[in-house]
């Protein structure tokens, strides 16, 4: 494992959109801390199979997941495994903020949001801003109030915090650095997202 | 029909009411202004909710930003269950249940066999073949909202099935503000407790007391 990742930064409120492939390693940084990372997949070779939040609860029978497990598609089939986790907390339910997240919620016109950072990218492989997946928004802090309710509040995660996934098939992959800046989320202060690909090792991949 | 200041822009309609054989899919149109209530018909009965807009077929109802609009992971009276453009498109007015599921998603063909639940139609395959017949060309199948599904949500995230406690007669209904097509199946869900399928009954009137 001495052989250099590729390296990508995700500015501060805006977007990557990038492919992995089976057996590397995935890793994504919380450069400053407090920054939640909106983070979606579709499989390469079938990109209406998609990285579901959804499905991924019904498998792990939880609302959030940690070190073992698997992150699972729109067809059930596990396509990320947590391999490590800095933080143990990430938020797989809140939808991508979107134009009208800031134009119905926060009264503002024209603000970066994730689902337009992300649909970017993918738009090149010819998804459409509604085949977006549900995202998983690492970093992100959404804990669960007695009654049921979510609680707004602030990421937990301090500067170089990072979780990696074991890549388990090839994808298509982005990433919005999210540019949430009215309400607690990003701790009012939105920051950069940084992206380690690390090369597949022999052992890595073939034997999950 | 809504109380408008204006002279209401269309005429009072009938009562509908469509019933939903247990293990199978139905739609119900409703316009603006309109009550819509579903109920179960059998003990047990769940009904996974899918709704689209009749004058945007971009626009459909979500589940992920109804909860969000709340900031709520469980479906409570009072909520606005909203498109995902974030626009109401009715509100839980009358739920005799208090028991429903925001978080799980619908059961296909495929995650029923592998479940040993041999010879059941999956909730997504009975819909899509709802929608097509209906003329609706919704971007994708959303995720559904399961009424009457019981499942406990922990705080430490955990979700739990619960044995089903809903008993025949129980429903909801909702006030619809946004002229929709609803689409609800009484498909086997394959949530443990909650995987017998059972009749539903819905109907749309201009008020409750027409139901």
């Amino acid at each position: 494992m001495t052989s250099q990742p590729e390296t990508l930064i995700v500015k501060a409120g805006h977007g990557r959109t990038f492919e992995v492939k089976a057996g590397q390693r995935l890793s994504i940084i919380d450069v400053d801390g407090q920054q939640a990372a909106d983070f979606v997949a579709v499989v390469a070779s079938n990109p209406a199979e998609k990285l579901s939040p959804t499905h991924t609860r019904r498998q792990l029978g939880t609302l959030f997941f940690a070190v073992g497990d698997a992150l699972y598609s729109s067809l059930g089939r596990p396509l990320i495994r947590v391999l490590e986790d800095t933080v143990g907390i990430h938020d797989a339910n809140v939808p991508a903020c979107d134009d009208t997240r800031f134009t119905v919620d926060f009264n503002v016109e024209g603000h970066r949001n994730c689902l337009d950072n992300m649909h970017a990218g993918l738009s090149l492989y010819g998804i459409s801003p509604f085949n977006v997946p549900e995202p998983f928004n690492l970093f992100q802090n959404g804990p669960v109030t007695p009654d049921g309710r979510m609680k707004v509040t602030d990421p937990t995660s301090k500067p170089g915090d990072f979780i990696s996934f074991e890549v388990l098939e090839d994808l298509i992959c982005a990433v919005s650095s999210c540019p949430q800046d009215i309400i607690p989320g990003n701790g009012l202060k939105v920051t950069d997202i940084r992206i380690d690909i690390h090369p597949a090792t022999h052992a890595a991949g073939c034997d999950a | 029909m809504l109380l408008l200041k204006d002279t209401p822009t269309r005429s009072p309609l009938a009562p509908v009411r469509v019933a939903v054989p247990a293990g199978e899919s139905r739609a119900i149109d409703v316009k603006r202004g309109q009550i819509l209530r579903i109920e179960a018909k059998a003990h047990g009965a769940v009904a996974s909710m899918f709704g689209f807009s009749r004058d945007n077929p971009d626009v459909f109802m979500s589940v992920h930003h109804t909860r969000v609009f709340s900031n709520s992971y469980v479906l409570q009276a009072g909520m606005r269950i909203v498109t995902n453009r974030r626009r109401a498109m009715m509100v839980l007015g009358k739920d005799t249940s208090g028991r429903h599921d925001l978080l799980l998603p619908a059961s296909t063909n495929a995650f029923l066999r592998e479940k040993g639940y041999a010879g059941q139609t999956g909730c997504v395959e009975s819909v899509s073949a709802v929608i097509e017949s209906c003329g609706l060309t919704p971007p994708k199948l959303p995720d559904p909202i399961n009424l009457f599904m019981n499942v406990a949500l922990h705080q430490d995230g955990r979700i739990e099935p619960l044995p089903n406690v809903t008993r025949e007669g129980d429903f909801i209904a909702c006030r619809v503000v946004t002229d929709a097509v609803f689409i609800v199946s009484a498909c086997c869900t394959g949530i443990p407790g909650n995987d017998v399928p059972g009749e539903l009954e819905l109907s749309a009137a201009e008020e409750l007391d027409d139901l």
